[in-house]
């Protein structure tokens, strides 16, 4: 990682410097992929998400003020990708939930195949994260960006609020709701966390 | 305090940030509703089965940068052939007029080679690399199978270097030490093209207002913004006349310029080719 300050690298990419804004990726690809796959659960939609992202902090950096962090802002371009593509799945195939339930066992079947004998406590302690991942997804996106923000990236209350261009308390309660929510979803799988 | 009012405040009551009154108001309801409790305690732990997303992430692709790094210089791309129709056909008319236009394909993609695919800019020739050093350039032509001759000439036209391009390549620091931008002219043997150098010099003092001919003006924007500029292409741009007022020296020259010719910055350096 660089040592230059994002200040830095964003002014001098404002006028026009394609080295600086080359390491301004450098800087924050790693994390905004994490950021993506934990949306995400798979590596090609992240790593797409992240380059529309790049591409769309390109194109709007001479605009960029500075009144938030570079990484607050890239979060809010990260999650408008991520909105959009999910808004671009839905409009393609009406029935590609049935098709990502059918993957999801699919996949988790091979995992097992896969992986041979595992031991029992990494298998459940696999089910378990599946379980928890699963339930994120079923979020609307909205939610989604916020728990993965909060519970995946750490951000806090604050920062979410200025990627989201959100009031705080308007994130707080809708986080809470998003909690709730995952509560519901994961009650089924109740038996499961008591097994670990 | 009904049911679904206590469950509005569970994340705050569980992060500890309820103010005293309604915590109290909180704890008093929890303590004799038993589906509340229920309720809070199933709260609690999905809370606890949250942390799972902290769990590490896998590496991303090793060529996560390429990727993203073609498909922006992809969009730019599109978004140049787009804006100034016949942009796209000038690349590739110049891609085969000789060894000048590997400093066209090293200046748009002289870190994507290849990565187009069976686009435009596939060439798998080498490019003349110029970056910024501390005090000056750094002029990089990489090796040929022919020997071809290269001049590097000062403005009054007499020779700085005379070499030969052979297998080996040429690379050489162009540094200035005088007060003022000079210009170099780098000539190659069999290519109709040269490229033009501006070096800012030691003292950076420039009018902002000035006319004259595109190499006095990549002078003082080389001395205005101590930027190496590059001019490139045989574009002719007759007389210009400028006001320096940018802080940028992309706009500058976009200013005086405009749509006759192409500007990028990379490594330091601001290429201007003519159209």
């Amino acid at each position: 990682m660089s040592g230059i300050e994002d200040n830095v690298l964003v002014e001098r990419a404002k006028k026009g410097d394609r080295d600086a804004f080359d390491q301004l990726i450098r800087k924050h690809e790693k994390r905004a992929y994490q950021y993506a796959f934990r949306l995400t659960s798979n590596p090609e939609e992240a790593a797409d998400i992240v380059s529309d992202a790049f591409i769309r902090v390109f194109t709007a950096v001479k605009n960029f003020k500075g009144n938030s962090a570079f990484t607050t802002w890239l979060y809010r371009i990260l999650t408008n990708c991520f909105l959009d593509m999910k808004k671009r799945e839905k409009n393609r195939q009406a029935t590609s939930l049935e098709s990502v339930m059918q993957t999801d066992e699919g996949e988790f079947e091979r995992q097992i195949e896969d992986d041979g004998p595992t031991p029992h406590e990494e298998l459940e302690r696999r089910e378990r994260e599946r379980s928890v991942q699963d339930a994120v997804t079923r979020l609307p996106e909205y939610q989604q960006a916020m728990i993965v923000m909060y519970h995946g990236e750490m951000l806090s209350y604050e920062e979410i609020a200025e990627a989201l261009d959100l009031p705080i308390g308007t994130v707080k309660s809708r986080l809470n709701r998003a909690r709730l929510s995952l509560r519901e979803e994961l009650v089924p799988d109740e038996e499961l966390f008591k097994l670990g | 305090m009904n049911l679904a009012k206590a469950r509005e405040y569970f994340s705050a009551y569980h992060e500890g940030t309820l103010d005293r009154g309604l915590k109290q108001q909180f704890e008093a309801h929890l303590n004799g509703d038993a589906q509340l409790q229920a309720e809070y305690r199933a709260f609690e732990r999905t809370m606890s089965q949250l942390e799972v997303l902290k769990a590490e992430v896998p590496e991303p692709d090793f060529d996560l940068h390429d990727r993203i790094s073609a498909r922006l210089d992809r969009h730019l791309l599109e978004t140049r052939s787009e804006s100034k129709p016949g942009w796209l056909s000038w690349v590739r008319g110049y891609a085969v007029a000789g060894l000048a236009a590997f400093a066209f394909i090293g200046f748009f993609a002289s870190k994507q080679l290849g990565v187009f695919g069976a686009g435009p800019l596939v060439l798998g020739e080498p490019a003349i690399s110029i970056v910024e050093t501390v005090d000056g350039v750094k002029v990089t032509i990489p090796g040929e199978s022919s020997e071809r001759s290269l001049d590097v000439e000062l403005v009054d036209g007499s020779s700085l270097e005379s070499t030969e391009i052979g297998r080996s390549g040429y690379t050489q620091n162009l540094v200035n030490r005088n007060e003022t931008a000079q210009i170099l002219t780098l000539k190659i043997e069999g290519s109709a093209h040269t490229i033009k150098i501006a070096l800012p010099g030691s003292k950076r003092e420039v009018n902002k207002d000035g006319s004259g001919t595109v190499d006095q003006f990549a002078m003082a924007i080389a001395d205005k913004h101590g930027v190496p500029v590059v001019l490139e292409g045989d574009g002719d741009f007759g007389v210009l006349t400028w006001t320096l007022e940018s802080a940028s020296p992309v706009d500058d020259v976009r200013q005086v310029l405009g749509s006759r010719s192409m500007i990028d910055q990379r490594s330091g350096v601001l290429w201007i080719s003519s159209k």
